[in-house]
């Protein structure tokens, strides 16, 4: 495989809490335009590890580097969280986190890409080409009704998907999302994973969930992990064959999909 | 070196009233996340306690009992500083829960009233309270003299800490108000009463504040912003030590007392304000999260 | 309705500006029988101007600045040193001579120029404001963390404005000065007086103006993003430290001017404008008048001081401190909105729920 088609590179990633390993030695790599999926039990460390690729945890040891298109590599850890953004990197966090006292419309105008300096945020008007991105974006997710509404008003699961939609609208690179399925139905996950497939054409994404059903229908990749360790790697047939995957995680797994 | 010594004594005399004041502070912080303004007008409470307490032996005792009205004091200025936490909490500091910045202001609001009616009761000048024939004079080892008078402000303040000690760690009910702290919503599911809780941990950080007022009261006059003087001095020291634990604090008032006299002894005390201050914010360049670490999956609480 | 929610505040400050314009005529017609009242005036403008600033940070922002009043003596100070020196014809003061000086010190020489002393208003509460938030919001320190470094901080800058008492006349102040356009004391100075007045009036025009201006576009809505999920907005990709720092300066530099503003009408500057409970009670003000709208700050600027003057004289001066600690400590529990909250949220849902009522009553 070509080095130019790897995304993003996790190079032997420990972090230490306290004398508690939450990773130990995790390598992996993400290819450019697939669906990534990390799976594995409560405690296993998926949320630790996007939390050290965004730059919300500092590792102990290892590295993890970012493949932009078109230009040189860059090294994510050790950056600040707001230029790792900038670089192309976002993340959609568990709880869904959006700015509850303004407006759908302005949640989407402060994701934007670009323009994130004090200058630019004070003297420049947000351009009708934006706009109208922000407003095919939400039809997507099918919020463009409510664009005017308070962010705080909105339901849990509209909640996760405007802030899907920010994601979507700031076109990063790679997009990380830690379990956008948490508070949707069946109907809308299965929408979320079309969505996903769709958007894979103009960047890669990773993403935590537990909801196999999900995995089945949108994972190119799926890694596994196991308290802190990198289990095995390979498409989902692969893992949902593997005995030590069905032994550690999916036997137990049923509680999860609920 | 006898100056040395001799700021040793004042600056750990000196930590050991901010440790009481922000003792209650800490502890407040780190159950409610409330920070409680209107504290140092417990100080200035206990203080006055203590004022009022001599007044009633002089009047009305015979003179030689006289003496022992300081120990009256501590526990009538404790007794006091307790209930009127007690109301405070139940009244004004339940409804604010979680709100930090409020919290901060509305007790100001409290603080004002307070130092109003110290005003109107007592006065706008100062009284001064005499203290106990026994604390006159103090023990003299080489060239150094540790007077009395702050001999037995350590004392008491170790006394106090100790007792805190016991009632945090080694109590049922210290159990349970740590299990508050850490875990609200699940220490409430186990049964645990947490309101009362509160109350009751609010009110001992205010008795303990009033304590710290009669302390005061044996170190210079008292007057409706004493408690001021003393008040930031103790806020510095839980952002220095953290919340929720006794070591913490402890440490945090000390650097806090002993800073500002040493710097006082040598240069001024303008000087010494200020670079309490600096190491304040040079301590939070180090350690800007060390005071206490939320780990949660949202992101911002 | 929607047109009046939204330019509602804009009609309110305007007629409060009206109404301030009418104040030397009323004087001059007779309906006011004092020149104090303009002069008062004239500090209620200072006050709402440092009102605003305090607004932007604590209100749009979230950060709590309990230090406010050091700024707003910076700004003032510069003022009075510059107006000292018009008096004194750029000789030494009296309180230098006093403390053993035999010539005008350096830090006072750049006050002899009008346009210096000027930029100096803005410049030093900047300057100080930017060293300050700079260390702090750099490790992201904040909520109740930096209100209580910003009072210590203000405490700190007290003690040394006593101390160095040579060069500031320590507790006293710089007392005794006349205003940038001379003295406007007694009938003859009544038109420099107005004229004062008027330039006050603009700047708190200009100040309202630019800061509706910087809180209705995307800035506007960061500084809301920062108060409401901090975390969350450096997460998409805003370098929330240096937004932070940016507004505090604003702040800063607002508070300076109402401090410059306010000597002039004042007459004097003392260190007890920078102390802990003269910041907060500014806050007081803007938490009363309502926070996160910015004519809530100028509205609760005017009205406490407007009921303080009418209220503080004689025996009622004790009674205002409870009536104001009380105030304040109901409007934090239960009117989060102040004044501005109560009429803009609590009275049309008040209303509303009548209405139901009534519906339902009707239906049964």
């Amino acid at each position: 495989m070509a080095v130019n088609d790897v995304a993003l590179e996790i190079n032997n990633i420990s972090v230490c809490f306290d004398g508690f390993y939450a990773l130990t030695d995790v390598r992996t790599r993400v290819m450019r335009n697939t669906v990534h999926f990390f799976i594995g039990p409560n405690g296993a460390g998926k949320t630790t590890l996007l939390d050290i690729i965004c730059a919300r945890t500092k590792p102990t040891a290892g590295t993890v580097i970012f493949h932009p298109k078109n230009r040189e590599p860059v090294r994510l850890t050790g950056m600040k969280e707001y230029k790792i953004v900038n670089e192309g990197v976002g993340r959609k966090f568990q709880v869904p986190s959006v700015f509850v006292n303004l407006s759908v419309e302005e949640n989407m105008i402060l994701a934007l890409k670009g323009h994130k300096g004090i200058f630019d945020s004070i003297f420049r008007k947000t351009t009708k080409e934006e706009l109208e991105c922000i407003h095919n974006t939400l039809k997507r997710v099918s919020l463009d009704g409510k664009s005017g509404e308070r962010a705080g008003s909105l339901a849990h699961g509209e909640k996760q998907w405007l802030e899907i939609a920010m994601q979507l609208v700031s076109k990063p690179e790679i997009i990380m999302l830690d379990e956008p399925a948490a508070g949707m139905g069946k109907p809308e996950t299965f929408k979320t994973g079309e969505i996903l497939k769709e958007i894979k054409k103009d960047c890669t994404i990773i993403v935590i969930e537990h909801d196999m059903d999900f995995v089945k229908q949108a994972a190119d990749i799926v890694t596994v992990l196991h308290e802190g360790k990198f289990l095995m790697e390979g498409n989902v047939n692969e893992v949902l064959a593997d005995k030590t995957v069905q032994a550690v995680y999916l036997g137990r797994g049923g509680e999860h999909d609920a | 070196m006898v100056q040395f010594i001799n700021s040793l004594f004042n600056g750990i005399s000196l930590s050991s009233i901010i440790l009481l004041t922000s003792l209650g502070l800490a502890i407040t912080f780190g159950l409610m996340r409330v920070i409680n303004m209107a504290h140092g007008e417990f100080l200035m409470i206990g203080a006055y306690m203590t004022y009022v307490v001599q007044q009633f032996f002089i009047h009305y005792l015979p003179e030689s009992v006289g003496d022992l009205y300081y120990i009256a004091a501590i526990p009538f200025a404790f007794g006091v500083t307790y209930l009127l936490g007690s109301l405070l909490e139940r009244f004004v500091i339940s409804h604010l829960y979680g709100r930090e910045i409020d919290s901060l202001l509305a007790t100001w609001g409290i603080s004002l009233i307070l130092q109003q009616a110290a005003r109107n009761i007592f006065g706008t000048q100062g009284v001064n309270v005499t203290a106990p024939s026994f604390l006159n004079g103090g023990v003299t080892i080489g060239k150094c003299t540790f007077s009395w008078n702050r001999l037995f402000i350590i004392l008491m303040v170790a006394v106090c800490m100790f007792f805190i000690w016991i009632i945090m760690y080694r109590s049922n009910f210290g159990k349970q108000m740590r299990a508050v702290m850490q875990n609200r919503t699940m220490a409430q599911c186990m049964g645990i009463n947490s309101r009362k809780v509160d109350n009751i941990t609010f009110s001992i950080g205010s008795g303990l504040a009033g304590i710290a007022g009669c302390s005061v009261a044996l170190l210079g006059s008292i007057d409706s912003t004493v408690g001021q003087n003393y008040i930031v001095n103790s806020f510095m020291a839980v952002v220095l030590g953290g919340v929720g634990k006794l070591l913490g604090t402890v440490l945090g008032s000390t650097i806090i007392g002993s800073a500002s006299i040493f710097t006082e002894n040598y240069t001024s005390s303008t000087i010494a304000k200020a670079i309490v201050l600096l190491i304040v914010i040079l301590f939070l360049q180090k350690r800007p999260q060390g005071l206490f670490v939320i780990k949660s999956r949202s992101l911002d609480e | 309705m929607k047109s009046l929610k939204k330019k509602g505040p804009d009609i309110c400050f305007a007629m409060i500006a009206a109404v301030l314009a009418c104040a030397p005529l009323m004087l001059n017609a007779g309906i006011l029988n004092s020149s104090s009242i303009v002069l008062f005036l004239g500090k209620c403008i200072a006050f709402a101007i440092v009102a605003i600033g305090i607004d932007l940070i604590w209100g749009y922002t979230g950060i709590l600045s309990l230090g406010h009043g050091l700024y707003f003596a910076l700004g003032g100070y510069c003022m009075a040193m510059y107006l000292k020196l018009q008096e004194t014809g750029g000789g030494i003061t009296d309180f230098m001579h006093i403390g053993g000086m035999t010539e005008l010190p350096l830090v006072w020489r750049p006050f002899n120029y009008f346009p210096v002393a000027l930029i100096l208003i803005i410049a030093v509460p900047g300057t100080v404001a930017y060293l300050i938030g700079y260390f702090i919001f750099r490790n992201r320190v904040k909520g109740v963390y930096f209100s209580i470094i910003s009072q210590a901080l203000t405490w700190a800058g007290y003690s040394i404005f006593i101390a160095l008492s040579p060069y500031t006349n320590g507790n006293v102040g710089i007392t005794e000065i006349k205003t940038i356009l001379g003295s406007i004391k007694g009938e003859a100075h009544k038109q420099a007086m107005f004229e004062l007045f008027y330039i006050s009036l603009a700047i708190l025009i200009v100040v309202y103006a630019a800061a509706r201006f910087l809180t209705s576009g995307k800035f506007g809505c960061l500084l809301v993003a920062i108060r409401d999920g901090e975390n969350r907005t450096y997460f998409s990709g805003y370098k929330v430290s240096a937004y932070k720092n940016f507004i505090y300066v604003v702040s800063a530099v607002t508070a300076g001017i109402a401090g410059a503003v306010f000597v002039n009408f004042n007459g004097s500057i003392t260190p007890s404008q920078m102390t802990i409970s003269y910041s907060i009670a500014m806050v007081i003000w803007v938490a009363i008048g309502g926070r996160g709208t910015i004519i809530g700050a100028v509205i609760g600027a005017f009205l406490i001081n407007l009921c303080e003057y009418n209220l503080s004289s004689g025996s009622m001066v004790e009674i205002w401190q409870y009536i104001i600690g009380a105030a304040f400590c109901i409007t934090i529990l239960f009117f989060k909105g102040g004044i501005v909250g109560i009429i803009t949220e609590q009275i049309p849902a008040v209303a509303e729920k009548l209405k139901n009522r009534k519906k339902k009553t009707k239906e049964a």
